[in-house]
């Protein structure tokens, strides 16, 4: 990331940066780069890197919101892709934390490019995280467990 | 292109090397095309520091393997058309097994299970210097591409990745 630096080198390889945060979830931005790119005739983001920047999206968030210093350890990432995402226009995800459990943090994302109505991918994740470091704000709001 | 058969086309050294130097995410990460054999299409990843999942290892980040799986599987469904087309990606589940280790570089190996009218259902497998470490399952659409698409996949195989020429 560009504004702070992240622990994840990857994401500081993309450069995505953070744009706003609450309690609940976190939004990013991607910048559009010829690097992201899939196929050039259609000149739309890669995939695997849309779904790249999700998961690094979802990873900031859990340690950023619940306080993790060490990252979340990945279980699995399902992505469905609803639109083509053009490479020469930024690219934004949203993610939102929706099980905040003492072993596994589930968190669900979206991506988007211009307006949030114009959805071009939906993922879900499920992380492990460490025990030892509990999650007490989001805990607390009645969210724990598991 | 008509007739023309996608695995005796990725057997040509030149159309191998036209589909790694690919504008964008193949050429930045460096995913080389390893081997398209009997429906199997493997495709290689080297562990750059740049990719890693942690400052303190060289362990390739899921990103960067969720990339070469698309990818691959994307290919394997074209080697299963055995014919150009054009496809998007409708839906990617990957499951981590293991994190990987600090190999050198990740294999990955997938295969197009079948093709149910225009939908195709594709595997993956991820592998270390330890074994298979990551999976992937995949559906894809087939969108076919017209005429357009078509000359524009001559003018790739052909060397030329400027998107607006119309001089295939």
């Amino acid at each position: 990331m560009s504004a702070e630096i992240s622990p994840i080198p990857y994401a500081n390889d993309l450069g995505f940066r953070l744009l706003s945060i609450s309690a609940r979830g976190a939004e990013f931005e991607l910048a559009s780069e010829e690097r992201f790119m899939g196929n050039p005739l259609l000149r739309a983001f890669h995939g695997g890197v849309i779904c790249g920047f999700m998961e690094c999206a979802m990873s900031e968030t859990v340690m950023r919101i619940l306080g993790y210093d060490a990252q979340p350890r990945l279980i699995n990432l399902t992505t469905s892709f609803l639109g083509s995402a053009q490479v020469d226009q930024a690219l934004r995800v949203e993610t939102e934390v929706t099980k905040a459990g003492r072993r596994f943090v589930g968190v669900y994302a979206r991506s988007y490019q211009g307006s949030v109505d114009r959805i071009v991918a939906k993922a879900s994740a499920l992380f492990r995280v460490s025990e030892g470091s509990p999650a007490p704000s989001f805990g607390e709001r009645g969210h724990g467990g598991g | 292109m008509d007739g023309m058969n996608m695995v005796a086309l990725l057997a040509r050294p030149e159309v191998r090397s036209v589909f790694e130097q690919l504008p964008g995410a193949h050429q930045d990460l460096g995913i080389e095309l390893v081997s398209v054999d009997d429906g199997e299409v493997r495709m290689r990843l080297p562990a750059a520091g740049r990719v890693a999942r942690r400052t303190t290892s060289a362990a390739v980040h899921a990103g960067a393997v969720i990339t070469t799986m698309d990818s691959a599987m994307g290919l394997s469904v074209l080697v299963h058309l055995s014919a150009p087309s054009s496809l998007a990606t409708l839906e990617l589940r990957y499951d981590e097994l293991r994190e990987p280790g600090e190999s050198p570089s990740i294999l990955v190996a997938a295969r197009c299970a079948g093709i149910f009218h225009d939908v195709a259902y594709v595997d993956a497998v991820a592998k270390d210097d330890e074994g298979d470490f990551a999976r992937a399952v995949a559906r894809f659409v087939i969108t076919g591409g017209g005429d357009d698409f078509m000359a524009g996949a001559m003018r790739l195989l052909a060397g030329d990745f400027e998107p607006d020429q119309g001089d295939a």
